[in-house]
């Protein structure tokens, strides 16, 4: 087998084991750690050759070159499901979000947000779940890759 | 968001943090649930390496994270380094080492396809004896 690819995931925890040599002390000592390229403003990876938004599914579609790898486990549940890779059923992980404003914005409660369009993270449904009964706008357009910053 | 581009937004994990020291009001609490993937030609072996070293590094964030916050500028786009101050950025994503069910794996996929967030043709057999990989 080739050198073990640990795409990170803007988290701590692969760096943690780095530093405490961990991934040694388990018995993993050919590896690299290597960010992905997602969301990178690079407007030659926007689009997929098929002119789709190139977002985590395509980067498991079209071959993400890494050994472990991480993404919303919606994607990650239909990337597998399409064979594209393995979903690992022993661990998940669960981050911390919310749904926020400018701070000029004069919203202040959830109500305030029927009918204003939300970014979210695309195909970052879970939010649709919470909008839906206040009213707001929650189209696939308002859907602009807010989950990614790099 | 910071372009104002956006009038609101859900963002999760460092995005948060980011914007919560810019300023930015928060409105509801979410979550984001993530999972992982392995390459189909992975070795096992190594991939259970892997999580057992996860795990360890999971007890240390959780014991004092705030040992460990530098490592975010790892992952911090060069424009944001200025505008932010990683040192009070909080623990982030927590790994929690629980099976990903079936019935989760089912309840997704179903869920996920019933509202056509996926091309048709990307959903796949939707069976999770060929999706999931267990170490046993």
């Amino acid at each position: 087998m080739g050198t073990f690819v640990i795409h990170t995931h803007q988290r701590l925890q692969e760096w943690v084991a780095q530093e405490k040599g961990y991934y040694a002390a388990e018995g993993l000592t050919d590896y690299v750690l290597k960010q992905n390229d997602l969301g990178t403003p690079d407007p030659a990876r926007a689009l997929t050759p098929e002119g789709k938004k190139f977002g985590a599914y395509e980067s498991y579609e079209t071959g993400r070159e890494a050994t472990v790898s991480c993404a919303c486990h919606w994607t990650v549940n239909m990337a597998a499901s399409a064979d594209h890779g393995t979903l690992w059923g022993e661990c998940y992980s669960v981050a911390p979000g919310a749904i926020v404003v400018p701070p000029e914005s004069p919203i202040v409660t959830p109500e305030q947000l029927a009918g204003v369009e939300v970014a979210i993270t695309r195909r970052f449904n879970r939010w649709r779940s919470f909008c839906r009964p206040i009213g707001s706008s929650c189209t696939s357009a308002a859907c602009r890759t807010s989950g990614s910053i790099r | 968001m910071i372009a104002r581009k956006a009038k609101a937004a859900n963002v999760f994990g460092m995005q948060l943090y980011i914007l919560e020291q810019l300023g930015f009001r928060k409105i509801a609490d979410t979550t984001f649930m993530i999972a992982g993937m392995v390459a189909k030609d992975a070795d096992l072996g190594e991939v259970k390496k892997y999580y057992a070293a996860l795990r360890r590094a999971q007890a240390d964030i959780d014991v004092m994270h705030q040992k460990y916050v530098h490592y975010y500028a790892h992952e911090l786009p060069e424009r944001f380094k200025t505008l932010v101050d990683v040192r009070r950025f909080g623990p982030g994503e927590r790994l929690v080492f629980e099976p990903y069910s079936k019935a989760m794996y089912e309840d997704t996929h179903r869920w996920v396809e019933e509202r056509g967030i996926f091309d048709a043709d990307a959903v796949g057999a939707g069976a999770f004896e060929d999706a999931v990989t267990l170490a046993r």
